[in-house]
């Protein structure tokens, strides 16, 4: 299991460092169901077999996390 | 364990650190002992290959082929290497005198001293392009520290021409990966000498010699490579020319290596002797027209970096220990010279017509700087003596008596203008007050003790020369190139 | 007047000249096999560019990085980082009010420029990390978030731009990406005595789990992830400098 994990938890590190820089609020939903969309259409890394890339997905999660940690003003 | 790539490392490591710390307090007593860090680094290689990532010979049928990055050390990559060393520390050590120094500075040191020891070290040539590339960088960086328009001014001119040499290069380098499938330099030469030469392989050729000079300062960049010394700071000149210096004598060794033992070299040797005669030349003659202590030993610079080439160009064996000896020697003095020129800019300005009298002011600083002044036209018991005679005997020994007469004349040049700017600065009579003004001015015990130090190298060697050549002479051999003996013995 | 135009003449002459032996050279170009044979035969990661880049030749990737580090380092001190003295800036940018200011975009670019920027940082993590299975790496991945964070400035402003990448912020990504490199390679020399050794194993844990049939991923992605973030570092920097000139006023000392 780690083995499939280890990357998108990763990206979501990264996503995390990135998206406590952005200031603007973004809306949460919206972008899970974009991700999704462009995940899908992205398709998963090769030998990562699954229908759409959740390393994208757990990347902008990781990112709206970030972002939802430097909201409150 | 061989530790031979921690004298790339290390330095590359503490440049990123420093650039990160730039602002902080700490940075003067570090930058210290950095310089003193820097002395270890060339004594920890052990001589032989070393292999990066594990990568190491792998046969292709019966063709043994170096299929990672290479680096090798030998008693002559390890002179040159604790010479650059040498100058870097002692630069570092009279930085921590200025009061406006920051990580930058420091930072861009190191960074140059890592690329041009990787440039040395190196025996492969896209890792060489590479690190020829951060040098240039940095140099127009180091040029750009010192704050004034002119300096803006020539750093951006050399780095616009430096895009273009940088990418002439690196086409060169591509066109001879392509013509022999490998960038080993042994390696390629050995498929050079096997295979028909093809326009391809002329066009590597032409686009390295390109490379070559602008990284060393031969023709047509030596104004470019003159302006960036005249404009920085002069004690930063002092490693600039060492960059630039170790540049040349490692990019000469590479066509050396490649085209040596190639009919084509015949022709190469031509354009690389017409190069460095006119370098010798131009620099020497502009030089005497000099009115500026720092543009006349820029020159100065330019011409000796003629001299250096021309050895390597000659390419026998004799000539190339000439060559490399004399850029080593010239490192030392020069940088002894610049450090002087930094006193005198200290003190008043570097421009001769301001200063004058200076030797009641700093007779200890005058004799010193007579003494570079004397090693740098080749007066014994210095180095420079040491090296131009043997340049001499070696233009005699590869049949070309004219250029030894050129040698001579240069000399009587340098003579010149050496001498005329010590009794401008030191001899001319000047009034009262202006000598209480000199003397106001207290200069740190560092730069006269470097000084010291540099001189006495310039002396020790001067006297004891087999130190260096018995180092450097079993290397050279094996380099030189065996046709030109051949032909000389038997005209 | 004469001189002019004999000198141009001989530089275009040196041009063309130059030219033809250029084209001459590439024209009758054959490329010979050689070491790539090696290259393309043994299998390490599934994207052999990123084999090469990151195993074979790992040394010149570092310095490349380098070559982008310096060009920063030294476009830093273009605008006043570090300089001995100032007076040549504090004359060309001493009298000059110091403003940013917005161009007013339409309300399109401003709309889309946070959605697109935020997937544009999603799909450049996922470009570096899938670097070793995918096309692409630490380079591309990281020009990507650059690219969204140049997106965001431009049509917001620097004052009120919705992604705060502050210039220390991104100084400390740059020192940190090449650390990781430099320190990766130490590492390797430590387990095996080579630098930048392409570690497979430590103590039998991968050092990047990875599912089978990848080969041996070792420190690549480690290496991507530095490259990355070095590289996102370096061109938001160099973009930070050449929009705003609050950096040059702070480093002449004023403001």
């Amino acid at each position: 299991m780690i083995e499939y994990l280890f990357l998108p938890f990763t990206g979501m590190i990264l996503g995390f460092i990135l998206g406590r820089r952005i200031t603007a609020k973004l809306n949460i939903w919206f972008y899970l169901l974009v991700g999704v969309v462009v995940g899908y259409l992205l398709g998963p890394l090769p030998y990562y077999n699954f229908p759409l890339s959740y390393s994208f997905l757990f990347s902008l999660l990781g990112l709206l996390l970030g972002n939802l940690t430097v909201r409150e003003k | 364990m061989n530790l031979l790539p921690l004298i790339v490392v290390v330095p590359l490591i503490t440049a990123v650190v420093f650039s990160y710390i730039y602002r902080s307090k700490y940075v003067k007593p570090l930058t210290l002992f950095i310089g003193f860090i820097l002395l270890v680094l060339p004594l920890l290689g052990t001589y032989g290959p070393y292999f990066f990532g594990g990568h190491g010979i792998v046969y292709i049928g019966t063709i043994p082929l170096v299929s990672g990055i290479v680096y090798t050390l030998n008693p002559l990559k390890e002179t040159m290497i604790f010479t650059l060393m040498l100058i870097g520390s002692i630069v570092l050590v009279l930085s921590t005198r200025e009061r406006e120094l920051s990580g930058v500075f420091t930072s861009l040191v190191l960074m140059g001293l890592a690329s041009v020891s990787a440039v040395i070290l190196t025996e492969d040539l896209f890792n060489l392009y590479v690190f020829y590339e951060i040098a240039a960088i940095t140099q127009a960086g180091l040029v750009i520290l010192s704050g004034t328009e002119e300096a803006y001014r020539s750093a951006f001119r050399y780095l616009l021409v430096g895009t273009m040499a940088g990418s002439i290069l690196l086409l060169g380098v591509g066109l001879l990966l392509s013509a022999t499938g490998s960038l080993n330099i042994g390696d390629m030469g050995r498929c050079l000498t096997v295979n028909p030469l093809t326009p391809t392989v002329y066009g590597g050729l032409l686009m390295l010699i390109v490379g070559l000079a602008y990284g060393g300062g031969l023709p047509p960049f030596h104004t470019l490579k003159a302006d960036l010394y005249a404009r920085a700071k002069p004690f930063v000149a002092a490693i600039l020319q060492a960059y630039s210096k170790f540049i040349l004598i490692a990019l000469m060794l590479v066509v050396l290596k490649l085209f040596g033992n190639l009919p084509i070299f015949h022709t190469t040797r031509g354009v690389l002797i017409a190069l460095s005669v006119f370098a010798m030349v131009f620099g020497t003659v502009m030089a005497l027209l000099q009115e500026d202590y720092r543009k006349l030993l820029a020159y100065h610079t330019v011409s000796q970096g003629g001299y250096v080439a021309l050895g390597l160009a000659l390419g026998t064996p004799l000539a190339i220990l000439a060559g490399i000896f004399h850029g080593i020697n010239h490192t030392l003095y020069k940088s002894a010279l610049f450090i002087g020129a930094h006193i005198l800019d200290k003190i008043k300005s570097t421009d001769m017509r301001k200063v004058g009298g200076l030797l009641l002011v700093t007779p200890t600083l005058a004799f010193l700087i007579l003494c570079a002044k004397l090693a740098s036209i080749g007066i014994p018991p210095f180095n420079g003596f040491q090296s131009k005679l043997l340049l001499a005997e070696a233009v005699m020994n590869a049949n070309m008596p004219e250029l030894a007469v050129l040698m001579l004349i240069l000399s009587i040049g340098t003579f010149l203008y050496m001498m005329k700017a010590f009794y401008l600065i030191f001899l001319r009579p000047c009034s009262e007050e202006q000598l209480r003004e000199f003397k106001d001015v207290k200069i740190s015990k560092y730069y006269i003790l470097s000084l010291g130090l540099l001189l006495v190298l310039c002396l020790f060697l001067g006297i004891y020369p087999d130190i260096v050549i018995d180092r450097l002479y079993p290397v050279v051999e094996d380099i030189g190139v065996k046709w030109v003996l051949e032909s000389i013995k038997n005209s | 007047m004469k001189l002019s135009v004999s000198r141009e003449v001989a530089v275009s002459l040196s041009f063309l000249l130059f030219g033809a032996g250029v084209f001459y050279s590439i024209y009758s170009i054959e490329v010979v096999e050689g070491v790539n044979a090696i290259y393309t035969h043994i299998k390490i990661v599934p994207n052999f560019v990123s084999a090469v880049l990151f195993d074979w030749r790992g040394f010149d990737t570092l310095g490349e990085c380098l070559i982008l580090i310096n060009s920063v380092l030294v476009t830093g001190i273009v605008f006043g980082k570090g300089l001995f003295n100032w007076d040549f800036l504090k004359e060309v940018y001493g009298e000059e009010k110091c403003k940013d200011s917005d161009l007013g975009f339409t309300p399109i670019v401003k709309v889309l420029a946070v959605p697109m920027g935020v997937l544009l940082m999603a799909l450049g993590i996922l470009v570096i990390l899938g670097g070793h299975i995918t096309p692409g790496g630490g380079f591309q991945g990281g020009a990507l978030i650059s690219a969204a964070y140049v997106l965001a400035m431009v049509a917001f402003g620097v004052r009120r731009c919705p992604i705060r990448f502050t210039y220390k912020f991104l100084e400390s990504l740059e020192s940190f990406g090449a650390l990781l490199f430099l320190i990766l390679g130490l590492l390797g020399m430590v387990l095996s005595g080579y630098y930048l050794y392409n570690i497979r194993e430590i103590w039998g844990i991968p050092p990047f789990p990875s599912p089978p049939g990848v080969g041996d991923v070792g420190i690549i992605p480690y290496l991507n992830i530095g490259v990355g973030l070095k590289v996102l570092a370096g061109l938001s920097t160099i973009t930070v400098l050449l929009l705003s000139q609050r950096i040059i006023s702070k480093n002449i000392g004023k403001g």
